[in-house]
């Protein structure tokens, strides 16, 4: 099995390759949703870096034992695949049964027992990645002399990998995704050429592991929604009953019925305030065990318990004729805003599956009755010229679940989009902005800035006349007026909150007024308490400071930049330069900030990986060993196009979310249009081998000029394109990312091709530095984009893109 | 072991001054090991301890019992006798028990380190410092009533039934809720009432209200019959917010005044360990 003898690899060679890279993505994919519904989905992140660990290791040890791997080609190419089912199956069943908690992560004298549970993660999806990594380098070393062949084979495979698994979550429970994918590595094994081994009995073999391997992952495997999820108590209730299940990329909608749901809003305390109204009964619909709303049981609603709701002042300044829902609350705040007097409500619902029990209903919950005043929409918050053809408006509503419900709601919370909405509002209109401050205040301080912030921008010279705010004990209201606040708006805030036990925060109390603090709230930071005298509110003085713009009394520890269209982060208050204090105070972090935290763990661990990789030449035998100066060129260029790869890959997916407004969808649409046209283009490096410079030149000019172009024109292009029927955004999202997906496909090729005859162990490393490369750039990236936006990713990506021109290991040595 | 004998006088003075409920102790008296496997067994759940390991969780009680004073009185000044001698008198060992996976984990009661414990179907036994926390934080006294909403492990409801005349609580998750409510009879906390169902009405039943409302709650707002049951100028309610395993959870309480208005004050005490600095003055 002379490597270099075959001068041409045919596509029936390489087809087993792409299909063990097609099931390689999908069931790193499905592993992400499975950790999305069985923990929550930050630590989807964790499966990213368990996949490139098992990569990156299968890459140093084919690199190290390359003649023993050459040796075993004959052997190992049928074998792996049919092992690689087996591995597959049983690390789905692993991971299905370890008894991972992660809120126990939070608790200092718990968290150990959890890093074990994450380490039985580690070693159940390991050996199949390993697996993977050893083939594809089996693949790279047997055809080397056309290695932009395969590696556009590899690309193509797991960009339509993730495109097929796409597909698939539409029709298949997220639970049995795995099972779905176990014949395509069945497929590759039957199709594999064997020298050792008649091809009948390496299909009999193939499709005897198969059964196994599916028997097991159906029936062993215990894959369940988490105990600790919102879903669990309502659903283990008497009588309990799941009526409809939507089963979509972007979630497992489920319908409950039980007798814990109703209509969840806050309300005044005070009993006279409700004059005998109760809370509506209502449906449970959950997203991946997560509760989104409340849905009306019946078309009609008794909404007399919206006067003792913290959201109803806003319809009680003045008469809410035209009014613009963001969220309407599963229809309860449609119901809420015709009983209070609106003439045309407009409502934005981009999620789809709300959007749907509204215009159709879902299960038994009924459709919102037809109504002529009532429009509902599909627009996303944050194309607001669209959103102003509607307008202007008496009151815009963001309701509390409609943040709660993604993140690219809460890009809605940006300094721009909030500035749009105050400029769609008629004089003397409001803008209601909810925060929840159960648990932690800095978020509503946050938005104390942000708010003022959108005033400015919205070309309000003095923000203070501008802005009410006022609060229960949980929940935080910010209204915005496009005019000054009135003296009667205030005295009707006061008596609003007075008759209901709620706080005025801001204006403050005229001079030699003293009002009564109903909901006393210590603030709460990581470094700082103070005991305040009774009667006192803190969240006054912060939102004195905050509307004023000054610098905040008492969480001056948080990050407290307001969120804007390019770092659109509501989230993200966590200082991560003093992690130290952070982990000190663990259990007082918020569940949403987790994910920036895990971030940095996979950062810290694909750094060690990294360096392990990138260093493993040094362990070489001499003779083989590559010259220092290629070594070391060698390394930044792969090392910087696994990292500008990566950085410019989720600088689209961000941009494509919010286009969407659908992550799960984005990241499947992005990756696969990404690496099948990087396939494309690593066919296009095979026809050019002979003059990589000029031709990685062209790429790196190509990728170089798109960086530039999107920079400037990308946002205005989505923005003014945003309401473009589903499928014409998508087309635009793929005439967008053609060109520079198909010229980063070209390096790699262009760099592997490099290594041949004694050099062929390093292809291996090359592309396991690059691998190991990718595991640093996806948190480096999330971090950066919370920390500086955006559009850093673009300018790192170009930077990086711009090192490899100057880097390319092309002094090539001739084969022997 | 001078603390210890203090303890146990003021304990034991504090018991017999404050008419105590009738079955102070379970089977009114000592708790060894025979009435531990006979109260389990009547609770129709598996045994995990043989007699030396429970022994062992014996002296291990000795010592938790003097961390707990020690832990209220850095909190609050003073340690409440009311709740020590609660805390005396219920065997947490027996509340160690895990309902989804039918194992008892007694064993482990009475950690040096307290931390909330798993006991299935998503609910968690909380740390002995954070619920003892909390009963004196409800201030509870003898002839008083209260109300738990989420019976979870049944531990909580057992400790205010030691101070209080009567002890009600609700659970929502029919499995735990039912397997729970055979616990306390054996134990003979028979002021202890369970029922399984919706715990949004409260108990109207109970025509005078409840001096002690303790919330397990999700929601955005607090539910307005608990309020209603609520006794006017005295009632307390109070509701722990945040995921149930970090040991210091948020703690709201709400009050109602005599004009019938509610206020609530969010309590920081158990959210922050004695710190240097300005956290120190957080209480």
């Amino acid at each position: 099995m002379a490597t270099d003898a075959i001068k041409d690899v045919p596509a029936a060679r390489l087809v087993p390759l792409f299909l063990v890279c097609l099931a390689s993505i999908a069931y790193e994919i499905a592993l992400t949703r499975f950790f999305a519904i069985a923990s929550w989905s930050e630590y989807g992140y964790w499966v990213i870096s368990m996949t490139m660990a098992g990569l990156a290791a299968s890459g140093v040890v084919a690199s190290l034992f390359s003649r023993l791997l050459i040796r075993s080609l004959p052997v190992l190419l049928p074998s792996l695949p049919i092992l690689m089912l087996l591995a597959a199956s049983l690390g789905w069943v692993w991971v299905t049964v370890v008894p991972f908690n992660p809120l126990e992560l939070q608790n200092k004298q718990l968290w150990y027992d959890q890093l074990l549970n994450i380490a039985q993660y580690y070693a159940a999806i390991f050996p199949f990645f390993f697996m993977v990594g050893l083939y594809l380098s089996a693949y790279f070393v047997h055809y080397s002399h056309r290695i932009g062949r395969v590696y556009a084979f590899d690309l193509a495979g797991a960009g339509l990998g993730a495109a097929l698994l796409l597909a698939l979550m539409f029709v298949v429970h997220p639970f049995w995704l795995v099972p779905c994918l176990l014949p395509v590595l069945a497929l590759a094994a039957c199709l594999e050429m064997s020298s050792v081994w008649p091809r009948s009995r390496v299909r009999i073999a193939a499709l005897a592991t198969l059964v196994v391997s599916v028997v097991a992952a159906l029936f062993l495997g215990q894959a369940r929604i988490n105990e600790y999820k919102e879903v669990f108590a309502p659903m283990n209730t008497q009588d309990a009953r799941v009526l409809a299940t939507v089963t979509s990329p972007k979630g497992l909608y489920q319908l409950l019925d039980n007798f814990t749901e109703r209509l969840d809003t806050d309300i005044s305390n005070n009993p006279d305030v409700m004059a005998g109204a109760t809370m509506p009964r209502a449906y449970g619909l959950y997203a991946d065990g997560n509760r989104l709303a409340a849905l009306p049981r019946t078309t009609d609603v008794d909404t007399r318990y919206f006067a003792a709701a913290l959201d109803a002042l806003p319809y009680r300044l003045r008469p809410p004729e035209r009014t613009l829902l963001l969220g309407a609350a599963g229809g309860f705040r449609i119901h809420e805003a015709l009983r209070a007097g609106a003439t045309r409500v407009v409502t934005l619902e981009p999620d789809d599956a709300l959007r749907r029990a509204l215009l159709r209903g879902i299960g038994p919950a009924p459709a919102f009755p037809a109504d002529q005043r009532v429009t509902i929409r599909d627009t996303s918050p944050l194309a607001t010229r669209v959103v102003a053809r509607d307008g202007p408006f008496d009151v815009i509503d963001i309701t509390r679940e409609f943040l709660g419900q993604s993140d690219t709601n809460r890009a809605a919370l940006s300094v721009e989009v909030l500035g749009d909405y105050v400029g769609m509002l008629k004089p003397g209109g409001t803008l209601s902005i909810p925060v929840s401050i159960r648990e932690f205040t800095v978020y509503a301080v946050k938005m104390f800035g942000t708010a003022r912030e959108g005033l400015r921008r919205a070309g309000i010279a003095e923000p203070d006349k501008h802005i009410v705010i006022y609060r229960s004990a949980w929940n935080v209201r910010i209204l915005l007026s496009a005019t000054p606040w009135t003296p009667e708006a205030i005295a009707e805030l006061e008596k609003f909150c007075d008759e209901r036990s709620f706080d005025v925060v801001f204006p403050p109390a005229r001079q030699g007024v003293k009002r009564t603090v109903f909901n006393e709230l210590p603030v709460v930071s990581f470094d700082v308490t103070q005991a305040q005298p009774p009667g006192s509110d803190p969240l006054s003085e912060e939102a004195n400071a905050g509307v004023a713009g000054q610098a905040s009394p008492y969480h001056a520890f948080f990050k407290l930049e307001p969120p804007s269209i390019d770092r659109p982060y509501f989230h993200a208050v966590l200082p991560l330069t003093r992690v130290e204090t952070i982990l000190d105070r663990i259990e007082l972090v918020p569940r949403e900030e987790l994910v920036y935290l895990i971030n940095l763990a996979v950062l810290a661990q694909a750094l060690v990986i990294a360096t392990l990789v990138l260093l493993m030449p040094l362990m070489t035998r001499r003779g083989t060993a590559l010259p220092i100066g290629r070594f070391a060129k060698s390394a930044v260029y792969f090392a910087g196009l696994g990292l500008g790869f990566l950085t410019l890959e989720i600088y689209l997916i961000e941009k494509a979310s919010q286009y969407l407004h659908d992550r799960v969808f984005a990241f499947g649409l992005v990756l696969a249009m990404m690496l099948v046209c990087s396939g494309a283009g690593s066919l296009l490096a095979e026809r050019v081998r002979d003059r990589p410079r000029t031709w990685l030149g062209v790429a790196v000019l190509t990728v170089l000029v798109w960086c530039g172009v999107a920079f400037i024109w990308l946002d205005p292009l989505l923005i003014a394109t945003a309401t473009e029927p589903f499928a014409v955004k998508i087309a635009i999202l793929v005439a967008v990312a053609l060109p520079v997906s198909v010229a980063l496909g070209m390096p790699m090729a262009l760099g592997l091709s490099q290594f041949q005859g004694v050099r062929l162990a390093f292809l291996p490393w090359a592309w396991a530095v690059n691998g190991a490369c990718s595991i640093i750039s996806t948190p480096l990236a999330n971090l950066l984009a919370v920390s500086v936006g955006l559009k850093s990713l673009l300018l790192l990506g170009a930077a990086l893109y711009a090192i490899v021109v100057f880097t390319l290991p092309a002094d090539r040595v001739a084969a022997k | 072991m001078v603390s210890l004998t203090r303890r146990t006088l003021i304990a034991q003075g504090a018991a017999a001054a404050l008419a105590a409920p009738a079955l102070a102790q379970p089977y009114g008296g000592g708790w060894d090991y025979d009435q531990y496997v006979a109260a389990m067994r009547a609770s129709e759940r598996r045994i995990g301890m043989n007699k030396a390991t429970f022994d062992g969780v014996m002296r291990r009680r000795d010592q938790a019992l003097r961390i707990v004073e020690n832990y209220l009185r850095g909190k609050f000044r003073e340690a409440d006798p009311h709740s020590l001698r609660a805390y005396a008198e219920v065997p947490r060992e027996y509340f160690h028990y895990n309902y989804a996976g039918a194992f008892d984990f007694g064993a482990s009661a009475y950690e040096g380190n307290a931390h909330p414990w798993a006991i299935g179907y998503g609910s968690a036994l909380s740390d002995y410092l954070g619920q003892m926390y909390m009963t004196q934080l409800s201030r509870p006294q003898p002839g008083e009533n209260a109300l738990e909403i989420g019976t979870g492990s049944g531990y909580q409801i057992s400790i205010l039934s030691r101070v209080c005349a009567k002890a009600y609580s609700i659970e929502i998750i029919e499995p735990l809720g039912r397997a729970v409510a055979k616990i306390f009879k054996p134990l003979g906390f028979d002021n202890v009432i369970t029922k399984v169902g919706d715990d949004y009405f409260g108990w109207p039943e109970e025509k005078e209200g409840f001096d002690i409302i303790m919330v397990t709650c999700v929601a955005q707002h607090v539910p307005p019959p608990l309020l209603a049951q609520l006794k006017p100028g005295t009632g307390r309610l109070i509701i722990p917010v945040g995921q149930p395993f970090r040991r210091e959870q948020v703690l709201y309480v709400y009050t109602k005044d005599k004009d019938g208005k509610i206020h609530s004050r969010r309590d920081v005490g158990v959210y922050f360990i004695p710190m240097t600095g300005r956290i120190s003055q957080g209480r």
